[in-house]
């Protein structure tokens, strides 16, 4: 129990000293800091594992992106993990992984992550390996064609893959041209037209300290960890903080279906609802809704479409909160099933939770969903960095551990209040993806 | 070398404090009960390990094991699938049955706001099972698209092979699955036979991780677990597989690549040699900085796009696989005996043996990571007859592995060899 006094005690510091304008908490389980020049580092120690995971996100992606540029983000990550024209790094990396390390990165909307994970003897290395690989790139033409040809590659399978079609179909119905409504791996021709000296541009204005992260979780000291990290890049420029390109998409009352022909071997159902930014007071709330729309047997969709009229294959729900507004969306494989009347029920199960009373037993279970997927995701230290470092993004470093508080204290009311606010019969989207 | 001992001290260290918070006690019944505290997730397990797994199947009966484990489950005396699903799902409590050739084991994890629930729900589980009728066909139904998935894949298709070869005649030989024909013949009345020989307080051990007072949480195990049968257990005396002559099968399939498996019986988990022979294997395939990673993931002519090699402990004998497959399977072969010729011929480097260990030391802090990782662990380690402090031992022996002791265990246990090897293609025409 020591650990969750400690975590509150933090959160309860943190919340105070955000609110008077600084950003640093120094506590021996959770340490966060914003250094001088902007760089935010987050540390929470787990002594339960024998892991460490040292993250990086960095405020570039899709969202900070025009049409004329979709692709810099995500090719700019590809150049970075590749080290191959880079000797000293080239050597760290491959000690690295024969240690038993692990080094991912992925692009999203928001932001670009890299993700290193080994034993936590190895905490140092990690760090260093992170640092050096996302300040110390070298822009080669030959790594630049390399990268583009991978990223080509994936975007060729997207264009190939049905429910990634169909979910498409359904945001941009629901969002038009905005960044979320594209995939954030861009587009042929604008990675096909990018040249080196375009991600060398990139990379000094959004590889700044305004726009980074570090995330640590594992078995370390939380504070002598924060020092190693901040002793790395605390000479980092400051730069700029990234700025969207483009308002967050303002939800009209137009519902509307694109059916999609010619797509997979059976009909497939995309239903979007609007739903609220990751700074928005109604997040907790909304997140709760997705735990009743979709998870478990006791769920709107799975009771509807899969125990009492079975009218599908596979129903799932999910939401990406991000820094700007974006759509829940429940995911239907039909089947062999009446596709119209498997249409018909996703979009009655989003309904209910407005139209019909949310009962107490209902609360209670959405929030052991929620409570527990959170802390499955925190028991793993991959994960829990990972989920710190994605709050830190979008929702800034006091979200972290207020989120725990303002799911226990919503009531019924509340989430019947935000689901009339976002599910309404004349506003959502359907893409459905027919043979 | 300071950056692996480095390793080995912190881990050490972390093992110790983890043994320091654990409690165990031994009922009247035989059964065995174990809390651990672990303050640091707030999601906590339990995990049920019963000496019941498949080389308890009668001969020709591959596969009840798996069944009567699964069907666990399925529905109680006092509660129906319906009801027990409902309230797990209503609770988010996750539950999951492992069947291995040695062991039988159900785990629930949950919330640590749902566990009290989730334990009572696994008591109820395991001592008052219904083996429903209905639940049986549907489970033999899921058994049989277990078994058509391990069929489909290159790896555990030949890994069944490789097992028959390796321990002919020795349960170990037969898939924990089964056949399709012995899961289609298994009936109630076999299944409840298999639980009424083999599940049993005396060889049961039930394992609690979370954030709780271990002294109170095994008070409430006691309570729980009262009604769990306290009899006589069938045991199954068998003898350790022992390494035969070299044995080689070759098989086809339509794929475009070949697969190739080679196995050779390893020391036991107890012995002097486990932790030099574990080093070994992590010189010879264990990803990046291996031998096998080196020769077939970067410089290799051929298109390998696997290749690796494990220790799979069991009971009654370790087994070390090496794997790979390859659109030129001949020269694969020869280039996987090459690397078990270096490593009996030339002692490895430093650098080799450093890297080796802190793979090692990686990959089992990755396997300890959750409550229910732990709680396995623990409950395995006691049916292997381990000491409770094994894990500190091990890690000290394996500090003091030396490149002499790699070479010695690679000339004693890489002999004798099991090989399968999937040619793609059909088989050739033979003359009369």
């Amino acid at each position: 129990m020591m650990r969750t006094h400690h975590l509150v005690a933090a959160a309860a510091i943190l919340a105070l000293v955000l609110a008077g304008g600084c950003a640093n908490v120094e506590h021996a389980a959770f340490v966060t800091r914003v250094l001088p020049n902007g760089v935010t580092i987050v540390v929470s120690e787990n002594r339960g594992s024998d892991m460490v995971s040292v993250h990086l996100w960095v405020r570039d992606g899709a969202l900070y992106e025009s049409v004329d540029e979709a692709g810099t983000a995500a090719l700019l990550r590809s150049v970075v993990v590749s080290s191959a024209r880079n000797p000293v790094l080239e050597e760290k990396a491959e000690a690295f992984a024969s240690i038993g390390g692990v080094v991912m990165a992925s692009p999203s909307h928001d932001f670009v992550y890299y993700v290193t994970a080994c034993h936590a003897a190895y905490f140092e290395q990690a760090a260093e390996l992170l640092y050096m690989g996302t300040t110390d790139t070298v822009f080669s033409d030959e790594d630049v064609e390399s990268a583009k040809q991978g990223l080509l590659t994936s975007l060729g399978r997207y264009g190939t893959n049905t429910r990634e079609q169909t979910y498409l179909a359904c945001m941009k119905n629901m969002m038009g041209d905005h960044p979320y409504a594209r995939l954030p791996y861009g587009s042929v021709d604008v990675i096909t037209a990018l040249t080196s000296d375009d991600l060398r541009e990139r990379h000094r204005e959004a590889y700044v300290g305004r726009n980074m992260i570090i995330s640590v979780a594992g078995n370390v000291d939380a504070i002598r960890a924060a020092d190693v990290i901040e002793s790395l890049f605390c000479d980092l420029p400051e730069g700029e903080p990234a700025q969207p390109s483009t308002e967050a998409v303002v939800w009209h009352d137009e519902s509307n279906i694109d059916i999609l022909t010619g797509q997979g071997a059976s009909p497939y159902v995309v239903v979007g609802f609007p739903a609220p930014s990751a700074s928005d007071e109604d997040v907790a709330a909304m997140d709760l809704l997705l735990m009743l729309l979709g998870r478990g047997r006791a769920s709107r969709l799975d009771r509807r479409l899969l125990l009492d009229e079975e009218l599908a294959v596979s129903v799932s729900a999910g939401w990406g909160t991000r820094r700007q507004a974006n759509p829940i969306v429940a995911w239907v494989d039909v089947g062999d099933h009446d596709v119209d009347r498997a249409r018909e029920a996703t979009v009655d199960a989003f309904l209910s939770l407005a139209d019909d009373p949310i009962s107490e037993d209902d609360v209670t279970r959405a929030r052991v969903a929620l409570l527990t997927e959170v802390a499955e995701a925190r028991s793993v230290m991959a994960e829990r960095a990972s989920y710190q470092g994605y709050w830190a993004a979008v929702g800034g470093i006091g979200f972290i551990d207020d989120y725990t508080a303002r799911i226990n204290e919503l009531t019924r009311e509340d989430l019947e209040r935000v689901a009339k606010k976002y599910f309404r019969r004349n506003c959502y989207s359907v893409a459905v993806a027919m043979p | 070398m300071k950056l692996t001992v480095t390793v080995i001290a912190v881990l050490v260290a972390v093992a110790s404090a983890a043994v320091a918070d654990m409690r165990q006690v031994r009922l009247d019944s035989g059964l065995t009960l174990i809390a651990l505290a672990d303050s640091w997730s707030d999601i906590s397990a339990v995990s049920v390990m019963v000496d019941a797994g498949s080389r308890y199947d009668p001969d020709e009966r591959g596969g009840l094991a798996q069944l009567t484990n699964e069907m666990l489950f399925e529905g109680t005396r006092n509660a129906t699938w319906e009801e027990i699903v409902d309230d797990l799902d209503g609770l988010s409590i996750r539950h999951g049955a492992l069947t291995s050739e040695d062991f039988a084991e159900l785990y629930l994890t949950a919330h640590e706001t749902e566990f009290d629930t989730a334990i009572a729900w696994l008591a109820e589980f395991i001592s008052r099972p219904a083996f429903d009728e209905g639940r049986l066909d549907l489970e033999k139904e899921t058994a049989l698209r277990l078994l058509e998935g391990e069929m489909n894949h290159a790896f555990t298709r030949n890994y069944h092979s490789l097992s028959g070869l390796l321990f002919h005649g020795h349960p170990y030989s037969r898939p924990v699955l089964g056949t399709p024909e012995s899961i289609r013949a298994a009936t109630r009345g076999e299944i409840v036979s298999f639980y009424e020989q083999h599940y049993g307080a005396s060889n049961t051990i039930v394992v609690a991780v979370g954030d709780f007072d271990t002294e109170k949480m095994l008070a409430r195990l006691e309570v729980l677990f009262a009604d769990y049968p306290d009899r006589e257990v069938a045991r199954r005396e068998t003898a350790r597989a022992e390494s035969g002559e070299p044995s080689e099968l070759d098989v086809y399939s339509d794929g475009e690549d070949g697969f190739i498996e080679i196995g050779f019986l390893g020391p036991e988990i107890d012995s002097d040699d486990y932790a030099a022979t574990q080093v070994m294997i992590s010189v010879l395939g264990d990803g990046p900085g291996s031998r096998l990673a080196d020769r077939f993931g970067a410089c290799g002519s051929a298109k390998q796009s696997v290749a690796g090699a494990f220790v799979s402990v069991r009971s009654e004998g370790v087994r070390l696989v090496a794997y790979a497959s390859s659109d030129d399977i001949d020269a694969t072969f020869h280039a996987l005996n090459d690397e078990f010729e270096g490593i009996r011929a030339v002692a490895v480097s430093d650098v080799e043996l450093e890297q080796a260990k802190s793979r090692i030391a990686t990959r089992l802090a990755l396997r300890m990571e959750t409550s229910k990782d732990k709680a396995s662990a623990i409950a395995r380690r006691h049916l292997l007859g381990l000491q409770s402090n094994f894990r500190e031992t091990h890690f000290e022996r394996l500090e003091s592995v030396t490149a002499d002791d790699v070479q010695r265990v690679g000339r004693t246990y890489l002999v004798n060899p099991a090989t399968v090897i999937e040619r793609p293609g059909k088989p050739p025409r033979r003359g009369i």
